[in-house]
């Protein structure tokens, strides 16, 4: 046990790590001279080229002087020329308000002559600098302690475009975007409620990222907002890059394959798990949202079950076979040829027998191989470069499908199976629940090869347990099932009719459960009485 | 410490689980032949009064298990030992279910590969779920039941449809009289119906008490109509002699299956799934040895991955070198269990306990003793 610890703390770097303060980060006050502050500023930044600097003096005979700082690239230029430069340069002259400038620039400032959206005081450097870093104009007045902070955030962004990771047929066509203002709206837009709460903080002492968390109130459980909360103000990190950062530092169970925090870039999948008591977070810089808390279920579940009509729903069945194709695919193969032979219908087994005569490898290493040419060819489908994509699925099919049998490596039966799993795995709505049964494939694929059918029932129960001891954010991972919750099932495994859903799920507590009228009410009848 | 909860369904998919669980592996009741069914019938009745039993004596104690029943009813000095025993034979039992999956593989699927091997992963799998608790346990029996059961239900009617079955292999009824039958349906009450008292582990954890007896009686009732069916099936299949000459006559009657020369010899399947009802069967047995000794000794969270850890090394060891042979694994417990063993802690035990709380509660009421 000693031991363990010992080789964990080597590993993580445990004994010296202590978190090392950004310097500019402390709330030193502002310089009252304008000269003495650009010093400051340009000897922190390190005289970086992109840090603009405009010295202008406004006022009767031009005795005011006052600093404008913004970063090039992160502002609007219009609004800076129209709204500050502008108001502040030609707009004033010869008013009334010049004459009161020289009593308290900066309330005058604010009030009658910036005309800028938004803007707030700041006192100090800490403040100073992420304004600045932020995208924010600031404005200094020579002589005072005090500055603007001018919201002017701007600059080249991504348009938003189609989803790229959760398609569907029908259904809205827009996906967030790597800006969280354009993604906050995006949902608005949908959820068009006051009750629709969001807040934000920021996490990463050098990213210095916005983190927002969004939720329905009243209908999202407190407890698990609260607990939320908790989990994001003890992150303690130098950078956020992607809500993945995020999700790995809240999730409930690290060593597990399963995911227990769902994502999605889809604006309407974000608002209808918001509907249904859920919590979204939304990550600066990432088109992919989070989601808690999460179960099994939902990782099967795509949008389009909802768009198409219910008969629709039944599609989610065939995930499940899927999955279980996607998860047992070789272990079977390998167990039944290798142990239970007998179960195959005779004409059957004479033909695979006669397919494996040339092939020199027992079936599991041969499944091992195969499984593991396609996860290279998979791998090398999303790595490489646009513009050679032909040439990896050319070899790929050639080497995996014909040549692979003509040379006697492998047999035609174990091609078939590898694809049918492959394709299966494909056919998962969330991208990262196949990540998870790719590496529970090889695990059973082994234990199939030494005890067959058993050692799969063995592994099986062993994913099972796993399963059901997981939770997300207090939910049991495998609810509705187990938990069995029966008023759920409606819209598990299967989704029944629109006005059969006329409940919030269960599990994740919502308080709030109506949805729509009971569904006697709800159900379209046809108008009475006017037969022909 | 969040006391661990199972619900009802929980607990009726368990309870089924144990129920069939090793159960399969025997044609109950063959000593009467092709009436062995009414043994088992007959049996189910007395098993049912078992139950009653047994949920009367969790009546006056909710949320205590057998040790601490043991503990308020008799006092500390006469339980502890009683609390041991108990523990040992869940033990023992559980070692006796597990030699027979292992044994069972190996006989059918696995000739060349040693049974610790068998063994071994199956402790692991064992291993892993005690460390979960008995929640997460009861959870997943919930999920794997409907395939469970579903399975057995496909399979009863796979072999229905193949044309195998021969009703008159059932008759003549009760060729000899009663007494064969009654005979031999008292080993049945003991096995599996009077190991119901296990459950007197798990009904503390109930989040429903009052449910407890009404779920029991149902699940066992369920339980013994597959029985009864399962031992129907092997009957007229097999016909009564066969049947009982057969060291595994259900996984026989599955290899009979033949659907269009296409659904055939699903016994592979068949075998992999009763595993699943031995699993559970000896887990229960294992997790309840494991909580009478914790509770007994009152060992903290923090060393009961210890105490879980040795037990099945334990077991592991303690299969290997004891059970030498199938022949002698089943004479040991036909001989020994059955008759001496299982009566001793299934049915005389229970009944001096419920005798000696309804004589404690007559005048003093229930609250009382709880204290004491």
């Amino acid at each position: 046990m000693g031991l363990f610890t010992k080789i964990r703390k080597k590993l993580t770097g445990a004994s010296s790590a202590s978190a090392q303060n950004q310097n500019y980060l402390k709330p030193d006050p502002l310089h009252p001279t304008l000269q003495e502050n650009i010093q400051k500023i340009k000897e922190t930044l390190g005289n970086s080229t992109d840090l603009m600097i405009r010295k202008i003096q406004i006022g009767k005979n031009r005795k005011y002087r006052i600093g404008i700082f913004y970063i090039d690239g992160l502002v609007d230029n219009k609004t800076i020329q129209k709204d500050i430069m502008k108001s502040l340069l030609t707009e004033i002259l010869g008013t009334e308000v010049e004459e009161k400038i020289s009593r308290d620039p900066l309330p005058l400032l604010k009030e009658s002559i910036l005309s800028v959206g938004s803007l707030k005081d700041i006192g100090d450097y800490g403040t100073f600098f992420s304004s600045l870093l932020s995208g924010e104009t600031v404005l200094l007045v020579d002589g005072c302690e005090q500055g603007l902070a001018l919201s002017t955030v701007g600059g080249e962004q991504r348009a938003i475009t189609e989803p790229v990771t959760q398609t569907v047929v029908r259904g809205p066509q827009n996906a967030f975007t790597e800006n969280i203002h354009t993604n906050v709206s995006l949902v608005r837009r949908i959820i068009k409620d006051p009750n629709l709460w969001m807040e934000t903080r920021t996490i990463g002492r050098v990213t210095q990222t916005k983190v927002s968390v969004m939720y329905l109130k009243g209908i999202a459980d407190e407890k698990v907002v609260e607990e939320v909360r908790q989990r994001l103000d003890h992150i303690d990190i130098d950078g956020i890059l992607e809500s993945g950062y995020i999700e790995e530092l809240i999730q409930d169970n690290t060593y597990s394959p399963f995911p227990t925090v769902y994502n999605s870039e889809r604006p309407d999948v974000i608002a209808s798990e918001l509907l249904e008591g859920r919590i979204a977070i939304l990550v600066d810089g990432t088109p992919f949202v989070l989601v808690v808390p999460a179960i099994f279920v939902q990782f099967f579940q795509s949008a389009e079950d909802y768009y198409q009509r219910a008969d629709f729903g039944l599609i989610r069945i065939l995930r499940y076979v899927a999955l279980a194709l996607a998860l047992l695919g070789p272990s079977f193969y390998v167990a039944i040829t290798t142990f239970h032979q007998e179960m195959l219908p005779t004409t059957l087994l004479i033909s695979l027998a006669a397919q494996r005569e040339g092939v020199p490898f027992p079936a599991f290493i041969e499944a091992l191989i195969m499984e593991t040419t396609f996860e290279l060819l998979r791998e090398a489908g999303v790595r490489m470069p646009r513009p050679v994509g032909q040439a990896v699925s050319i070899v790929g099919a050639l080497v995996i499908g014909q040549a692979a049998v003509e040379a006697g490596l492998v047999s035609a039966a174990m091609v078939i199976v590898v694809s049918v799993t492959a394709i299966a795995n494909f056919t998962f709505p969330s991208f990262n629940i196949g990540i998870s049964i790719r590496l529970l494939r090889f695990g059973l694929m082994f234990i199939a090869a030494s005890f067959g059918l058993f050692g799969i029932t063995v592994g099986l129960i062993a994913i099972v347990l796993h399963l059901c001891s997981l939770k997300s954010f207090g939910v049991p991972y495998l609810s509705p099932m187990a938990p069995f919750i029966l008023s759920d099932q409606k819209d598990a495994i299967i989704r029944l009719p629109r006005w059969a859903l006329f409940t919030r799920s269960k599990t994740t507590h919502p308080r709030n459960l109506v949805r729509q009228q009971p569904p006697q009410k709800a159900k379209p009848k046809p108008p009475k009485g006017e037969g022909s | 410490m969040v006391k661990e909860r199972i619900s009802q369904s929980q607990l009726f998919a368990l309870i089924i689980f144990f129920q069939i669980g090793s159960t399969t592996l025997f044609a109950l009741g063959i000593e009467a032949k092709q009436d062995a069914w009414i043994a088992v019938f007959i049996a189910l009745l007395a098993g049912i009064v078992l139950v009653w039993i047994f949920t009367e004596i969790q009546k006056h104690f909710p949320h205590q298990n057998l040790a601490e029943i043991l503990i308020s009813v008799l006092g500390k000095w006469i339980a502890s030992p009683l609390i041991i025993l108990y523990a040992l034979s869940f033990f023992w039992t559980a070692s006796f279910n597990l030699y027979e999956f292992s044994e069972f593989m190996v006989s059918t699927f696995f000739f060349e590969t040693p049974i610790s091997a068998i063994l071994f992963l199956g402790l692991l799998l064992m291993i892993y779920s005690l460390f979960l608790g008995v929640e997460v346990i009861a959870r997943s029996g919930e999920i794997i039941f409907p395939w469970f059961l579903g399975f057995i239900i496909i399979m009863f009617l796979l072999t229905g449809i193949s044309g195998i079955i021969k009703p008159n292999q059932l008759l003549p009824i009760m060729e000899n009289g009663v007494m064969p039958v009654l005979k031999a349906s008292t080993q049945v009450i003991t096995f599996p119906f009077g190991e119901m008292v296990i459950f007197l582990m798990y009904w503390c954890y109930v989040n429903n008490q009052q449910v407890i007896r009404k779920t029991s009686i149902w699940a066992v009732i369920i339980a013994g109509i597959i029985l009864i069916l399962s031992l129907i099936l092997m009957i007229t299949v097999l016909g009564a002699q066969l049947a009982s000459n057969e060291s595994i006559s259900l996984f026989k009657v599955f290899q009979k299956i033949n659907v269009g020369n296409f659904i055939q010899r699903l016994d592979a399947i068949g075998g992999a799934i009763l595993f699943i009802g031995g699993f559970y069967k000896g887990l229960l047995y294992l997790y309840g040895s494991r909580m009478l000794i914790q509770t007994l000794f009152n060992i903290k969270a923090k060393h009961q991955k210890w105490l879980i850890t040795f037990l099945v090394i334990c077991l592991f060891c303690y299969i290997l070198l004891y059970f030498k042979d199938v022949d002698f694994y089943r004479w040991v417990g036909l001989q020994i269990n059955n008759k001496y063993v299982y009566p001793l802690f299934q049915i005389t035990i229970p009944i001096f306990l419920l005798v000696i709380i309804k004589l404690k509660t007559k005048g003093k009421g229930i609250k009382k003793i709880q204290r004491m």
